[in-house]
């Protein structure tokens, strides 16, 4: 059985060309195509896709929010974002959204197969996500930087504003400023309570 | 009018120089009896000779002797005895006895502890030198402060000066024959109490007839002198206060306080100097008249500006002006006057009249700025004018009824101490007002500069604000059509040639072109996309500064070359959108510095929302540079500039062994 395809893109010449490209499928079937979103919408009131390749781009919305809409009132339908945007946010939010994968326009037509294939079969297509390498939700658990850390340490050391200063061959208020935020960062009420953090965490001077 | 009569009204309108600030005078030129109530006896007596009298021992002879029950100790009063008739003349055979040992005991009752003037000018008409011994009782001081004695010939040289003091003593003084004798005594009534006091003048057995005046006068005190060296020092201080704040007030505040000294000053000096010559007693009334007249010439122009009555109460103002003409043509009238000494009594009387229209004047304005509510500042001035009348009207109450404060210390028993506790009360209040219209002045003037300060900081902010918007707007419009017309274009094109490449058969050298210029047509797409987000990164305005900065620490992580850290902390909080993309902008500049120069493999990015500010850290292991060098050529100077356009701080630092680290704090709004 053809999986059925619905492409959503503001550009004729990218329906166009994706429409021919499909066509030579024979696993796919296309079922339509819409310029906007309310076009795309006004087709799912009483119809269905497996799979819909969408632009994030819109005239009249985005993406995301088309996505999620979709989503809403199709439960069973897949959405592959197909779009310009090679920024991690988008991906991110197309699939807060409810997408199952994320493919850039000028991504090949075997990969774009696989993953309306992959897709389809309940899996999910993230190789985009991929290149962005990192340990974002990595929490560190010291959130201090190198500079706050020296400073925390002279801190802990028992010098003044001043003396840091003096020391850093930076402004007494850049040291204080660094100051509050150490106090902000570390949820603590004073300086007292940042010399006994960095006593625990052993971030003394010396040792920077 | 005869010339004693004259004299006489000369000293009364003499008082009234005193108690000027006073209403009283209406009462005194309803009654000019009521001067005379206050009572000093001074006794003059005029002994006949008596040889054993140098020893004070044997009773003594009066021949001729007045009481002063109108010596005024300090009112200045006028007697002139040139008529001995005045004098009670006792025939010889009923010379009274008086025993100098009853004199001593004089029961006394009021005290009088400053020292007093007198004068004695006695004339020796016989070819004879003439002897005379002073004598006083009760037993007090007696400083013979100069004599000197006129030679016909000559006029008035002093021929001899002679200081000391007369203790229990007689004191003897001659008179070359044909000649006059001023005597000019200081008397201390060191055995307060009394309220009489017998004066001595005992002829030698040689002495010739005499023919003699007398002149009482009130005394110098400490106090006065204090005070008018305060005055001088006021003045001064005003003057330097001038030099400093260049306001007019100081310039007549300061004139009026000169003025009002040098009043005092020839008060003073008239004391001592009147006392010998009674033709000058006509310049001193003069001088006296110009200094106040000249002191009120000051205390219009001070009320005017001290009030800015030109702007606030513009009819006052002009009454005010038209005072100071009224007293410049007074001062005309009475130098006019001085030379047409028989019209002395119009002089005198005019400037009674003139005092009193002063001072309804005075009151007037008092009224009127107390009514007008001119803020805090009247009061200050409406306080110190009051208060040197109340002053004024007490001295004048005192002077007249003297026995109130008879029994008091010195100086609290002279009226004329109120006066000056009056004028020094009314310059404290004045000054006091003048340091608060300073003060208010200063906070205005601060108000205006930090004002000004503001609007141009918001017209620099508007100006830098435009320019952004302008640049930004065109380059996001331009990053807009790049990405998604020619993008979307390309997207197409690359599409349909996909599409061609897989229904035409091509051989093998033509396959190799079309999969280059696919290549080619992709990179170009890569291309176009990271210009148009150089541009304007779509993702600021729609998901905020975070998501953006992370979207770019990630596209240079996706480069493999360098392994940013990104960390945020705090809550997310948006700031304005022109100063999210400032912000993101620095971040981007920061970065770029670390790709470009640092040769660093590690580098954090933290963004950390914390309760009064954003703050940012870009930290890495690079290679660092010199800080100090300005011309480092990094975008730094663009960096601080934008951060001082925020409002933040930024700390910048940097070594080859740990890297560069940067840290910017961004106050939110």
């Amino acid at each position: 059985m053809a999986i059925r395809v619905f492409i959503v893109d503001d550009h004729p010449m990218v329906i166009e060309g994706l429409s021919s490209m499909l066509r030579s499928q024979v696993s796919i079937e296309l079922a339509g195509f819409a310029t906007n979103a309310a076009s795309c919408l006004g087709f799912f009131v009483n119809q269905s896709v497996d799979v819909v390749l969408m632009d994030i781009n819109l005239p009249d919305n985005s993406g995301i929010e088309l996505c999620a809409l979709v989503k809403a009132k199709s439960p069973i339908t897949k959405i592959i974002a197909l779009s310009n945007f090679d920024q991690l946010s988008y991906v991110e939010r197309m699939k807060e959204s409810g997408a199952s994968g994320y493919l850039l326009k000028n991504t090949p037509l075997a990969e774009l197969m696989e993953a309306i294939e992959t897709v389809n079969a309940g899996g999910a297509w993230w190789n985009y996500l991929e290149k962005f390498t990192n340990q974002m939700e990595a929490k560190q658990v010291m959130m201090l930087t190198r500079r706050e850390k020296e400073v925390l340490g002279l801190i802990a050391d028992g010098l003044t504003n001043v003396e840091i200063a003096d020391k850093l061959s930076v402004s007494s208020s850049t040291v204080d400023s660094h100051r509050k935020n150490l106090i902000s960062k570390l949820h603590v009420k004073n300086t007292a309570a940042l010399v006994r953090f960095a006593f625990e965490n052993k971030i003394i001077g010396s040792h920077i | 009018m005869s010339r004693d009569a004259a004299k006489e009204k000369i000293a009364h309108l003499h008082c009234t120089y005193f108690l000027g600030h006073s209403l009283f005078l209406y009462f005194y030129l309803i009654n000019s009896e009521t001067v005379h109530s206050l009572k000093f006896k001074l006794i003059l007596l005029v002994l006949l000779s008596s040889p054993d009298s140098a020893a004070g021992q044997s009773p003594v002879y009066l021949s001729k002797w007045k009481t002063f029950d109108t010596v005024d100790p300090y009112l200045r009063l006028f007697i002139d005895s040139t008529n001995s008739t005045d004098f009670v003349s006792i025939p010889a055979d009923r010379l009274e006895k008086i025993p100098t040992n009853s004199l001593k005991q004089t029961p006394a009752r009021s005290q009088l502890l400053l020292p007093h003037y007198f004068s004695i000018t006695l004339i020796n008409d016989q070819p004879d030198t003439a002897h005379f011994f002073f004598y006083i009782s009760p037993q007090e001081k007696i400083e013979v402060r100069s004599y000197q004695t006129k030679a016909t010939s000559s006029v008035l040289p002093i021929t001899k000066k002679i200081r000391g003091s007369i203790n229990r003593q007689l004191y003897p003084i001659s008179i070359p024959p044909s000649d006059t004798l001023r005597c000019l005594l200081k008397i201390h009534f060191q055995q307060a109490p009394l309220d009489s006091c017998y004066f001595f003048l005992i002829p030698s057995a040689q002495a010739g007839s005499f023919i003699w005046y007398w002149d009482g006068y009130g005394g110098q005190d400490l106090f006065t002198l204090i005070f008018i060296g305060m005055l001088l020092m006021m003045g001064i201080y005003m003057m330097v206060k001038y030099s400093q704040v260049k306001r007019n007030e100081y310039v007549f505040y300061s004139g009026y306080i000169f003025f009002m000294a040098i009043y005092f000053v020839i008060k003073q000096g008239e004391t001592k100097e009147v006392l010998f010559f009674s033709s000058s007693r006509f310049i001193y009334g003069y001088a006296e008249r110009m200094a106040q007249i000249a002191a009120y010439a000051m205390y219009f122009p001070f009320f005017q500006s001290f009030l800015r009555t030109k702007q606030t109460i513009p009819g006052l103002h002009r009454q005010l002006t038209y005072a100071s003409y009224v007293l410049c043509g007074y001062a005309l009238i009475d130098l006019a006057l001085m030379f047409l000494p028989h019209l002395i009594q119009i002089q005198f009387n005019l400037w009674s009249w003139m005092r009193i229209a002063l001072l309804t004047w005075t009151a007037y304005a008092a009224i009127t700025i107390w009514r007008k509510k001119q803020g805090q500042i009247s009061y200050y001035l409406v306080a110190g004018g009051a208060s040197l009348g109340v002053f004024a009207m007490l001295a004048m109450l005192f002077s007249f009824y003297y026995q109130l404060i008879a029994s008091l210390p010195a100086p609290l028993s002279n009226p004329l101490f109120y006066f000056e506790l009056g004028i020094i009360i009314e310059l404290l209040f004045f000054s006091a007002g003048l340091g608060y219209k300073n003060r208010l002045d200063e906070k205005e003037k601060v108000s205006a500069q930090q004002a000004l300060q503001i609007e141009s900081e918001r017209q620099q902010f508007e100006l830098y604000r435009s320019i952004a918007e302008t640049r930004e707007g065109e380059q996001s419009r331009i990053a807009k059509d790049l990405h998604d017309g020619v993008g979307g274009l390309l997207s197409g094109v690359r599409i349909s040639l996909a599409n061609i490449k897989n229904k035409v058969t091509l051989n093998k050298d033509d396959e190799l072109i079309f999969a280059r210029s696919l290549d080619m047509l992709d990179g170009s797409m890569q291309e176009l996309r990271r210009v148009a987000h150089a541009m304007k990164p779509p993702s600021l305005e729609v998901f905020g500064l975070k998501t953006a900065l992370r979207d770019y620490v990630e596209a240079i992580n996706s480069m493999k070359t360098l392994k940013i850290v990104f960390q945020t902390v705090g809550n997310e909080r948006r700031l304005a959108s022109e100063q999210e993309l400032i912000v993101y902008r620095i971040v981007q500049e920061l970065l770029n510095n670390v790709v470009k120069h640092a040769q660093a493999k590690e580098c954090l990015v933290q963004v950390s929302y914390l309760s009064a500010h954003l703050s940012i850290t870009v930290e890495d292991d690079g290679n660092g540079f010199d800080t100090g060098q300005e011309s480092n050529g990094m975008g730094l100077t663009n960096i601080h500039q934008r951060v001082e356009f925020l409002k933040g701080g930024i700390d910048l630092n940097s070594s080859k062994q740990t890297g560069t680290s940067v840290q910017i704090n961004i106050p939110f709004k």
